[in-house]
């Protein structure tokens, strides 16, 4: 596929996504299924620790946000991962994308 | 030619930002509540269609990169690419609501904000957003069933319980939300100023503390006759639930005379267990109830404790976050503390 394709499908499913609730769903989903794995836990001591290392009051969001999110990225389990996949080709192949 | 936009720090005593509150005295909350209605927590099908077409940023079109919208006109732009930024700087705007979950940004703070009255409004509208596509209520306070309210109404510690014990009431209350103990925290602080404030402590050193502060309440209370820093012969009931007696026999290698005297503990600090000798036998069984762990370094870390109930349920307690654990998670723990209950057997 190409660029511009995939774009185009990427942006037909994030309406869809949307319109229909499924986002919020899934969202909902993965809220609880990273709370579960201890994600949340481990993220919030990660995070912890560099406003402690930085200092409260020199710290801003993007410096968290910079610092915090490829470890992020990195501790979502790979079940996780899978179960949300399943439910997006799922929801696809109903939406007939 | 480029605006130079002008930082304006809120005066360093101010708590919050004085952007927000000075906005908010002018206009009110109405676009904000406008906001999160139509584009943040939608009811309806209709609405997140247009939230859908709505939600991308005015400069690059990405509906992904933290999107925010203007709350002083109609403008959406990205965080990521700093486009919501350079909205700021054109315009002299400063206020932006992210549209993932309704936080509010501002630019001369250059950090979100936490105000009271708009997450309220951001809840409130979850809520209904919630409900509208048929999911669970996101801050349900959990009400009992028939089922579990008999089984709270026939719990006999229930019935021991006095109404107007308030850890006590509120614990059995039936709500199922994180109990926070802020009244005993205080009392603890106000007696052992040493554990007031934000330093790091021990729990144990904690622990202690809050024995004593506890025994000094109730030893008032009892009418104790001696000197409350003397803990042998107290009779009060956190000395009969938590102090035990340590018995020490010397052994005169003259006489063969032997002295015996009884010491208090409140606790026994255990050697690693190598394996190499048989765990000791012994007439008393013990339930475990509670471990706290540590996590993290000397300096500082992080406290979770994995609580028992209904004989085999562990729960994990993480702050204000609570889960169901398993027995294995408890016994790959390192364990900091460790407690007890006594379970008296017949002597065989
Ligand atoms: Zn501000
Ligand atoms: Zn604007
Ligand atoms: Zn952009
Ligand atoms: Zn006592």
């Amino acid at each position: 596929m190409d660029k511009t394709k995939e774009a185009q499908m990427r942006a037909t499913m994030n309406q869809k996504l949307i319109e229909t609730g499924e986002k919020e769903r899934l969202r909902e989903l993965l809220r609880q299924r990273l709370v579960e794995a201890g994600w949340k836990d481990e993220l919030k001591m990660h995070a912890k620790e560099i406003v402690k290392e930085k200092g409260v009051e020199r710290i801003t969001v993007d410096d968290l946000v910079t610092e915090l999110t490829p470890k992020a990225r990195a501790l979502v389990p790979d079940s996780v991962k899978r179960e949300l996949l399943q439910r997006i080709k799922k929801f696809l192949e109903e939406q007939q994308l | 030619m480029a605006v130079v936009p002008v930082k304006k720090d809120c005066h360093p005593q101010y708590r919050g930002c004085c952007h927000l509150a000075e906005l908010k005295e002018k206009d009110g909350v109405d676009s904000y509540e406008t906001i999160i209605s139509s584009l943040v927590s939608c009811t309806s099908e209709e609405m997140r269609k247009v939230k859908a077409l709505t939600s991308i940023c005015s400069i690059c079109s990405s509906y992904s990169g933290r999107i925010h919208a203007c709350l002083q006109c109609i403008f959406f732009g990205c965080y990521r690419k700093k486009h919501i930024h350079s909205h700021f700087q054109g315009s002299g705007h400063y206020l932006g609501v992210e549209l993932l979950y309704g936080n509010v940004f501002c630019f001369h703070c250059d950090n979100y904000v936490y105000d009271k009255q708009l997450m309220d409004i951001t809840r409130k509208h979850a809520r209904n957003a919630s409900k509208s596509l048929g999911m669970r209520d996101p801050f349900e306070s959990w009400q009992p069933d028939y089922e579990e309210m008999i089984l709270l109404k026939s719990n006999r510690k229930r019935l021991r319980i006095t109404p107007n014990s308030t850890i006590g009431s509120v614990f059995y209350s039936g709500k199922r939300q994180p109990l926070i103990l802020h009244r005993l925290l205080h009392l603890i602080w106000m007696h052992a100023h040493h554990l007031a404030g934000f330093e790091q402590h021990d729990a144990h050193e904690f622990f202690i503390s809050t024995l004593d502060v506890l025994h000094r309440h109730f030893f008032r209370d009892s009418g104790g006759s001696t000197d409350p820093s003397n803990p042998h012969h107290c009779n009060c009931i956190i000395d009969r639930i938590f102090t035990g007696g340590l018995q020490s026999d010397v052994v005169c290698l003259k006489c063969h005379g032997v002295s015996t005297t009884i010491d208090p503990f409140w606790d026994i600090s255990l050697d690693l267990y190598d394996g190499s000798d048989a765990p000791p036998t012994t007439l008393l069984e013990y339930y475990l109830f509670a471990v706290v762990n540590h996590i993290g370094g000397i300096r500082g870390g992080h406290y979770v404790v994995y609580i028992r109930q209904h004989q085999d349920q562990w729960f994990k307690c993480n702050d204000e976050l609570i889960t169901c654990a398993n027995i294995s998670q408890v016994l790959n723990t390192e364990g900091y503390l460790l407690f007890y209950h006594k379970r008296i057997l017949e002597y065989e």
